[in-house]
């Protein structure tokens, strides 16, 4: 499907990049060349694993459409895991070989895999026709609570979540191991858009990138946009950007969408439900937190949602094919997204993870709605709210707080408390608030797995 | 004033302040809750917590909840001493 994609694309529109990165590209001819080439090279390997630790995301994208086309299972490890953990890594996950930038003999206990040459001659016509196709592809989930997880994924599955539409420039804010990265590529290949790969992870740059390169399509989690919404406002400050913003991977605040709403008055703004194990599961572009009510009593899309004791339950046709460890293939049946939501008149609102309940005396307390309350505060950059162990009341809620450049520390947290007091409940006002210097995030999002 | 009664009177006088009702001096046989200093379960939860990042210990993890300030202060001569 991924290098069927391409094939179209050199069909259609060769001489299109596919991927913009630095001053170079890759147009859809060439890359289609390169990984037919590869796939051919590969194919008689279809059986093992493809492992890929690799920087440069147009040899990713190359190396997941020959891989496909080979037959081979393919998973994109994150690129910031200290090599040395990626031996490991690759045997929990079932061994293989590994396509990586490390160097030569640096994973001496992995065998290796190269991408052929670019601009090669090319296979020839019966070895195109041999290549057996079909190679999975395995996503890793985020693990922000707990271990990730391996999940098997197709690429027909992955194309049938996108909907039509028309070419755009999507600039590239997620890595390509992750879930929504895998999205943003299939959304470019499939409308023959164009990927542009950022050269840094500053946010200015991006900005300044996404400008330069005409990006007109960029979806990136709610903690990214926070930082990300003033950069790109002043990067395109004589037309501010007016393409599509997307958010998803971590519950969408009202008061974000409105800010970007300010900043960007003519974007097509829209948040996404979506998930590493169900994929993309459904959309919500009126600029409102949560999703509309009468989506639990009709089908969404594919998708169909209903909520059970406070949990949303979604059933989902293209989601995974199970995970790589062969547990759970559930085809068809409801799955509980162990994520909580309360129906508030029309509207379902997302209120946090069911695992993230914290119990202050017997009284359910959801950190959502008091992270929402916390980052309206000015001076406030990011925050995650977390239960504090204790004889007393079992759990306490406490709040840790990541400052904006040049808040001042004891103004933020005062007026933390003024806004909590005013706000929220006496059980979810964080008795304990304390300041630090940056918190830990998993593929930008704020990592939540961490126990007080 | 010992050093040790000094620190367990800020760390209470902190959880006041928290509470919204700031008070400054205690003496040993105040009651901690209801009709003496007054906490409830969340002051004296926050308490707990408090106590156990300024001494590495927690009173209320001992086998009855302390009632008084001096009982406070006892743990932890009693835990030092011990």
């Amino acid at each position: 499907m991924l290098l069927a994609a391409l094939g179209k694309g050199r069909d259609g529109w060769p001489d299109r990049p596919l991927a913009i990165e630095g001053e170079g590209s890759l147009t859809f001819a060439a890359a289609h060349a390169w990984a037919e080439d590869t796939a051919s090279s590969w194919a008689p390997a279809k059986d093992v694993p493809l492992f890929v630790y690799h920087a440069d995301s147009c040899r990713v994208v190359v190396a997941l459409a020959a891989a496909e086309g080979a037959g081979r299972t393919a998973c994109v490890l994150s690129r910031t895991l200290p090599p040395g953990e990626v031996p490991e890594l690759v045997e929990a996950l079932g061994g293989g070989e590994l396509l990586h930038d490390v160097g030569p003999g640096a994973f001496p206990q992995v065998e290796e895999a190269r991408l052929s040459p670019r601009n090669a001659a090319g296979p020839t016509e019966a070895a195109k026709a041999a290549l057996p196709g079909g190679g999975a592809l395995v996503i890793l989930t985020t693990g922000t609570t707990g271990r990730p997880k391996a999940a098997r994924h197709t690429w027909e599955r992955l194309f049938a979540q996108v909907r039509e539409a028309p070419p755009r420039r999507w600039l590239l804010c997620y890595p390509l191991n992750h879930f929504a990265g895998i999205t943003v590529v299939a959304h470019v290949v499939a409308a023959g858009g164009t990927l542009v790969v950022p050269g840094s992870r500053g946010m200015a740059e991006m900005a300044e990138a996404a400008s330069r390169h005409g990006v007109d399509a960029i979806s990136a989690t709610p903690t990214f946009w926070r930082l990300f919404a003033d950069p790109l406002r002043s990067a395109t400050a004589e037309h501010p950007f007016s393409g599509q913003i997307t958010l998803g991977g971590e519950p969408v605040p009202q008061q974000l969408l409105d800010r970007l709403r300010g900043l960007f008055p003519d974007a097509a703004i829209r948040h996404v439900y979506a998930t590493t194990e169900l994929g993309s599961c459904f959309s919500v572009s009126d600029g409102r937190a949560g999703f509309p009510v009468d989506y639990l009593h009709r089908s969404v899309g594919n998708v169909t949602l209903r909520v059970e004791e406070g949990e949303l339950l979604v059933q989902a046709p293209h989601r995974m094919t199970g995970y790589a460890d062969g547990r759970d293939s559930g085809e068809g049946e409801w799955v509980a997204t162990g994520d909580m939501v309360e129906v508030v008149e029309d509207r379902v609102l997302f209120r946090g993870r069911r695992t993230e309940v914290i119990n202050v005396g017997g009284v359910k307390v959801f950190p959502q709605r008091i992270e929402e309350t916390i980052l309206r505060v000015p001076g406030v950059q990011a925050v995650r709210v977390l239960g504090q162990e204790n004889p007393v009341t079992g759990q306490l809620v406490a709040a840790r707080v990541e400052l904006a450049p040049g808040a001042e520390e004891a103004q933020v947290v005062s007026a933390v408390r003024e806004a909590c007091r005013a706000g929220l409940s006496r059980y979810e006002a964080p008795r304990l608030i304390e300041v630090v210097e940056r918190l830990p995030r998993l593929n930008e999002k704020i990592a939540r797995g961490e126990a007080s | 004033m010992s050093d040790l009664r000094g620190r367990v009177e800020r760390v209470l006088s902190e959880v006041l302040r928290l509470k919204g009702t700031p008070r400054g001096t205690f003496a040993l046989e105040d009651a901690l809750y209801e009709t003496g200093v007054g906490l409830d379960s969340l002051d004296a939860a926050t308490f707990s917590v408090l106590l156990e990042r300024e001494f590495g210990k927690d009173p209320y993890r001992a086998r009855a909840f302390p009632q008084t300030l001096g009982d406070v202060i006892s743990f932890y001569e009693h835990g030092e001493g011990a």
